[in-house]
């Protein structure tokens, strides 16, 4: 224990600048959930749970919450298999990887409010580069925003690409720090490449993943841009979120109160589930996040 | 900044690797702001082509006194602005409003009435010119609160080479347009450019709908009527000519419309008075003088005025701001970006030089005549964003029209009861 | 096996390829004249014009939204990754139930809706006379970046085996020094990775940026957010802009790839 006396000090500034600038608007929100907050009367009435059984009696949230689950999953789990299918290729691949590493990083790092704007010149009818390419062709693609499906295929798709680069980045990682000895003990073995992917690459490197998936499963549930650009929440209802109904409730209807309560509840799905990853982590891996 | 000495430390450590470079980037901390006159006013406005020409006359107004604008897209802007405005900040002096926004700011006590600095300029900035019916536009609860720019409408835009080829004429009934609009439809062009994107968009095209065909939105004591049998037919209508729209209509707003129509994408559709001029300009159509105006069948389309107030909260000198502004908005620069939008000034209106010159003033004028604003109820576009969500909702399927107009109703009574009427 | 490695090779590319077509195609975009830019089928032979990168570098003034765009995030990763690893250090240490609350709380800011967050910022910007100034906007992103770089400079630090403090406490050195002489370089490479992300993080930050800078502290997502849409010649100069915004980043990933690279492989998360 003598090494880490004083260390307690080295929470300090971080803890200083968290309960500076995020304690008071975290608090506040909890607080402003409580009330029937219009922001333009500046008079809020406090009206304790109402706001949350309000929405809990809502079809309109309970859509929401649903569509939520479908895109955040199936991004996430797109993700993860193509991120971790590009990291083990540049994994064996002996030459280029760094550069080509570098390329497959490049739409990761576009600003998101712009990359919304690129998958829409992508992604819209009849002028967008798909169904620009391929109509003067006869061939007729799905519509891939008009349609309630297709609309969410597209949404996962346009999560998935600016998203994977971060999950190959971080499983290359994890790959590269592997423990050779371990790999070259099943190969001795006689184990196969799928066997050893399956059975030894993967488990050893459950920690890193789980890391991974529960970073992007935090994110995803915060995903706006992107959909407010390509569908806006359509058609009808099929791509709107949680964040996109909060949006609609707090900076269309000005129902700051209500939309407070949205994030707040939001907060306590995306913890719980988070918390099941966490103890799943701990369980196995001794303490270990 | 004192957090930054903390740092130093771990910056030094690291300096031999990538981070030096952020390190010594750092540097850059200590430089001032990029120099600007001392507390310049603000101001804060959507961005399209006459209010950009606006927001630079309004920088350059009074020499001595420049106004940094700031240029956002509509919905970004109002946002800030409630934002700012419900805090009583100072951020913006100078506010873009519309006659909507206007109504909702006022009522919150957000604004400056005007009417003793338009009593006090009146000579000075011919602010007679103004007729009295536009004026009124402008006005809460009796008061004046911002200086007008332009008045702004949508009309029917239609594909005129494609009408001749096929014998049409502008139609007088909407059964006319869904036929003129099966008639024209195919992969390669839309029978009809709808944009629903919610809210701003969905509502305009809504509005036309439900007042050309219904009985409007709210009777005499603002209780919704947009769900009686007229209205549900009335968004029928729209629905049965989104059969003959362009793909993924439901997210698409002003900006697409205008490439549709503009590549030759669209043969028909409601769309802004200030959209019309780019369609002649070669360097973003290829359809230069192919597409002609009319007022859309029954008319009752939206109208909307645009114009410039001083925010409540403001603290600089607000003649000078008011001075700004009729500058910004005199005759010369009226008629210097009439290609974009209609004036407000009688003397640049009735100018029939200007009729002669943009094609699309004749049907535009008529337009005025014929169109309708939104309905002088302040909570207009919150009431919106039900609507046009059960709006979409029924366009997508997801219930019917009847359904979804009686639960927007519904939806719509509750806020406004909440609201005090 | 040569055979082999190639033909992953061309995969890889061909992923690559994909992956940047929309990139590409923007890229395209912003070098035609706006008449060419959304054509059927999708014009790929044009007299390119440089105009619109001119107009938003020379015209719109750009590059000062540039310097206020590095300024902000240079000084957010300078204070956000040394504060944070100073964190991260104590919290790979100390492992006690307090401790892991507290990693668990320190994630809840990344769970909440980002937009709920810009109301409480603004009025705290207001109260504090802090409204466009570099100031609150280096505060906000800071504390915004502050879970992830715990987290994933703890990731770090815990693979730092605990002989090193202890080495480094009997040769005398306090807390401060062993943290400063031995811990840091050792995880040097993961300070890197961490930069680059908070570095992203800062830098492409739209909302906050949006609610609290003004005419003097502008950031480029909120300057190239200004042409979103209303008018096709706006997209051509959001085309050029986010081609632009892109430049200093993809900079910085050439320059810092080996550390980029070494440090992941130094065991970024492995756990």
């Amino acid at each position: 224990m003598n090494t880490h006396r004083g260390l307690v000090w080295f929470l300090a500034p971080s803890l200083l600048v968290l309960v500076a600038m995020l304690v008071y608007p975290l608090g506040y929100a909890l607080y402003l959930s409580l009330f029937d907050y219009y922001l333009p009367s500046n008079a809020p009435k406090f009206i304790g749970l109402g706001n949350y059984l309000a929405l809990l009696g809502e079809a309109r949230f309970w859509g929401a919450v649903y569509n939520t689950f479908v895109i955040v999953v199936a991004s996430v789990a797109l993700e993860f298999c193509l991120g971790l299918v590009l990291a083990v290729g540049l994994y064996k691949l002996r030459f280029g990887a760094h550069g080509l590493m570098v390329v497959l990083f490049v739409p990761h790092i576009i600003t998101p409010v712009v990359a919304a704007l690129f998958l829409r010149w992508i992604f819209v009818g009849q002028w967008g580069l798909i169904d620009a390419t391929f109509w003067p062709l006869g061939i007729f693609t799905p519509d891939w925003l008009g349609d309630p499906i297709w609309a969410k295929v597209t949404v996962v798709l346009a999560d998935a690409w600016k998203a994977t680069p971060f999950m190959m980045l971080v499983l290359y990682a994890g790959l590269q720090s592997l423990d050779q000895s371990l790999i070259e003990a099943a190969t001795v073995d006689g184990a196969n490449g799928r066997q050893l992917l399956f059975r030894v690459v993967l488990p050893l490197m459950r920690p890193i993943i789980l890391f991974v998936v529960s970073i992007r499963i935090m994110d995803a549930f915060r995903f706006f841009d992107t959909i407010y650009v390509l569908t806006g929440g359509g058609p009808g209802t099929a791509t709107e979120t949680l964040t996109l109904y909060t949006y609609s409730v707090g900076f269309s209807r000005l129902e700051v109160g209500k939309a407070s309560a949205l994030g707040v509840v939001t907060l306590l799905i995306v913890l719980g589930l988070i918390s099941a990853f966490v103890s799943f982590l701990y369980r196995r891996e001794r303490g270990r996040f | 900044m004192n957090k930054q000495k903390g740092g130093n430390q771990m910056i030094r450590m690291s300096r031999r690797t990538a981070l030096g470079a952020l390190a010594g980037a750092s540097a850059a901390l200590s430089l001032p702001h990029v120099a600007r006159a001392n507390t310049p006013l603000k101001g804060l406005s959507h961005r399209q082509p006459s209010l950009e020409f606006y927001a630079k006359a309004i920088s350059t107004a009074v020499p001595g006194s420049p106004v940094d604008m700031t240029l956002i897209p509509a919905d970004k802007a109002v946002e800030l602005q409630t934002l700012t405005l419900s805090q009583g900040s100072d951020a913006y002096d100078i506010l873009w409003v519309n006659d909507t926004q206007l109504m909702k700011y006022a009522k919150n006590g957000w604004l400056q009435p005007i009417d003793d600095l338009w009593a006090r300029y009146r000579a000075e900035f011919k602010l007679d010119d103004y007729p009295a019916s536009v004026l009124d536009s402008y006005r809460y609860d009796g008061k004046l609160y911002a200086v007008p720019s332009s008045v702004n409408g949508m009309f029917y835009f239609y594909r005129q080479d494609l009408f001749d080829a096929k014998g049409y004429k502008p139609p007088s009934t909407f059964e006319e347009w869904l036929k003129i609009a099966e008639g024209l439809h195919s992969p390669a062009m839309s029978g009809a450019v709808v944009n629903l994107k919610r809210i701003d968009a969905a509502l305009n095209e809504a509005h036309y709908y439900m007042n050309a065909f219904g009985d409007g939105w709210f009777d005499a004591k603002w209780k919704p009527i947009f769900n009686n049998d007229k209205g549900v037919a009335a968004i029928e209508r729209l629905k049965s000519l989104t059969k003959f729209a362009q793909r993924a209509y439901a997210s698409s707003a002003n900006d697409e419309a205008m490439i549709a129509f503009q590549q030759g994408l669209g043969a028909t559709g409601l769309q802004w008075f200030s959209r019309a001029g780019a369609m002649d300009d070669a360097q973003k159509s290829r359809v230069g003088g192919k597409i002609a105006w009319a007022v859309p069948p029954g008319g009752k389309q939206r109208i909307v005025v645009d114009g410039f107030a001083i925010s409540k909260f403001s603290k600089q000198d607000r003649d000078l701001q008011f001075r700004i502004l009729a500058t910004a908005m005199n005759e010369s620069n009226q008629r210097a970006i009439a290609s974009d939008s209609i004036p407000s000034r009688a003397s640049v209106l009735n100018d029939a030089e200007l009729h002669k010159k943009f094609r699309h003033y004749p049907a535009a004028l008529s337009a005025i005549q014929a169109g309708k604003a939104y309905p002088a109820l302040p909570e207009f576009v919150e009431c919106g964003d039900f609507i046009t969500l059960r709006i979409q909702q029924a366009l997508a399927g997801e219930m019917g029209v009847k359904q979804a107009l009686d639960t927007a109703a519904r939806e719509v009574s509750e806020l406004l009861t909440k609201r005090g009427y | 096996m040569k055979s082999r490695q190639i033909l992953l090779f061309l995969a890889l590319a061909a992923a690559t390829f994909v992956s940047l077509i929309p990139v590409l195609w923007a890229i395209l975009t912003s070098f035609k004249q706006p008449v060419d830019a959304f054509t059927i089928p999708p014009t790929l032979v044009f007299s390119p014009t440089a105009e619109f990168h001119y107009q938003i570098w020379f015209e719109k003034g750009f590059w000062t939204f540039l310097i206020n765009s590095l300024v902000i995030a240079v000084s957010t990763v300078c204070i956000s990754v040394p504060i944070g690893t100073m964190a991260a250090y104590a919290l790979s240490r100390i492992e006690t139930p307090q401790t892991r609350l507290l990693l668990m709380a320190i994630l809840a800011v990344r769970m909440f809706p980002h937009m709920l967050l810009a109301l409480p910022f603004f009025v705290m910007a207001s109260m504090l006379k802090l409204f466009d100034t570099y100031a609150i906007m280096i505060m906000a992103l800071v504390a915004i970046n502050q879970p992830f770089t715990i987290w994933l400079m703890r990731s770090f630090l815990v693979d730092v085996p605990r002989e090193l403090d202890e080495a480094a406490c009997i040769d005398g050195c306090n807390v401060w020094q062993t943290f400063v002489k031995v811990i840091v370089p050792a995880v040097r490479p993961g300070i890197v990775v961490t930069s680059l992300f908070s570095l992203l993080l800062a830098y492409n930050e739209f909302l906050f940026a949006l609610v609290l800078t003004g005419a003097k502290t502008k950031t480029l997502p909120v300057a190239i957010s200004e042409y979103g849409g209303e008018d096709i010649t706006y997209w051509s100069l959001s085309a050029a802009g986010a081609v632009g915004i892109m430049l200093p980043i993809l900079l910085f990933m050439v320059f810092a790839q080996r550390h980029l690279i070494r440090g992941l492989t130094m065991g970024a998360v492995k756990g």
